[in-house]
């Protein structure tokens, strides 16, 4: 069942066990890309790596912490989005998302990423979504900008990509600047 | 089991415990307008049975392994504290945090207590990164991050809830490389 229908085409779906065995051949199919600008794509990933994921995901999601989805496009799995670390108390959490490039440069994580934030500030009542992308990774950048996202800073050095250190740009949206995103609901 | 450690002959970083509670709350009492501008769970009119339930709280994050909050002990009293808020394995990150009363404020005693726990995350647990996230009007606060050689790293808006308030939070953070 569809958490978000975004058309009729795309969806987003929570998250479940038996997604694990699709997700990890898509994810096996674009290594190379993903790999580039996802720690979790690595040398040892494999379905159970997904499965392990999912089974987190499902109790971060019962307890209000997390919320992960596939994305699915014409009943295929594109892609994964998802919020990490929702933070009740300060009400912010961060998306996060990746994308086969099968699917890529056609807005499809742009209108998933939409509806998501739509997700977040309405059914969650979220103040703050934070969106973070490796300085050098531009592609992921242009979503947060094209949502209207205002570029707070550099973490330097804040994510460990397999070997290296990388600086993280922080992107946030508050509720009060949601016309910005109602524009392209 | 760790009880306290000492940073040199003033102060002391003690592991909070269910006996502290009643000076605890004479310590955050005595500072309470003061420390409820800048502290979540410094709520006005704090009393013993809250301090209770924040070092219980503190007790519990610290066997769970996701925060670690000691007291700062100068001359022999609880002055504050400060603490570790996410073990980012990963990541090799952590953020820094601190309270101080505002009647022991002016002594560098939360520098001191900062120089100690920078050399545990950096030089003990091998980490990467710390994080240190202010009020931007918190001046003593920036004037610590500033004076530890914490670079700037931007402002997150509307970071955190005060007194049902949206705060903006300035990012702050020191690398390995940078510590000496």
């Amino acid at each position: 069942m569809a958490l978000v229908k975004i058309d009729d085409n795309i969806e987003l779906r929570l998250l479940r066990p038996e997604y694990s065995d699709e997700i990890a051949a898509v994810v096996m199919d674009n290594y190379a890309e993903l790999n580039k600008w996802l720690p979790w794509v690595n040398e040892e990933y494999t379905a159970a790596t997904t499965l392990k994921f999912i089974k987190l995901a499902e109790i971060q999601y019962a307890e209000k912490k997390g919320l992960q989805a596939a994305v699915f496009v014409d009943n295929s799995i594109a892609g994964g989005i998802g919020f990490n670390n929702i933070d009740g108390a300060n009400r912010t959490a961060e998306i996060g998302y990746w994308l086969s490039r099968r699917f890529t440069g056609l807005g499809i994580m742009t209108r998933c990423c939409v509806a998501l934030v739509d997700f977040g500030l309405t059914e969650f009542g979220l103040n703050r979504i934070v969106i973070r992308c490796a300085t050098e990774n531009l592609k992921s950048q242009a979503i947060p900008q094209r949502l209207g996202f205002t570029e707070e800073g550099i973490q330097r050095e804040a994510e460990k990509l397999h070997n290296k250190y990388v600086d993280l740009k922080v992107f946030s949206l508050l509720a009060s600047e949601r016309d910005s995103i109602d524009r392209l609901v | 089991m760790f009880i306290s450690y000492k940073v040199d002959d003033d102060i002391k970083l003690t592991y909070p415990l269910e006996l502290n509670a009643a000076e605890l709350a004479r310590v955050v009492s005595e500072s309470n307008e003061f420390l409820n501008r800048w502290v979540p769970w410094a709520k006005l009119g704090f009393t013993q049975e809250d301090a209770l339930v924040h070092i219980q709280f503190l007790n519990e994050m610290f066997t769970k392994n996701s925060n670690f909050w000691v007291f700062i002990n100068f001359q022999g009293s609880i002055a504050g504290g400060i603490g570790l808020n996410r073990f980012d394995l990963d990541n090799q990150a952590t953020d820094l945090g601190y309270w101080l009363a505002e009647n022991r404020q002016g002594h560098g005693i939360v520098t001191r207590a900062c120089s100690a726990m920078i050399e545990y995350v950096f030089d003990d647990l091998g980490y990467n990164r710390i994080e240190l996230r202010t009020s931007p009007d918190n001046d003593r606060s920036v004037a610590v991050a500033n004076r530890l050689g914490f670079s700037r790293e931007g402002v997150l808006r509307q970071a955190e809830v005060i007194n049902n308030e949206y705060r903006d939070l300035e990012l702050y953070s020191l690398l390995r490389h940078e510590w000496n």
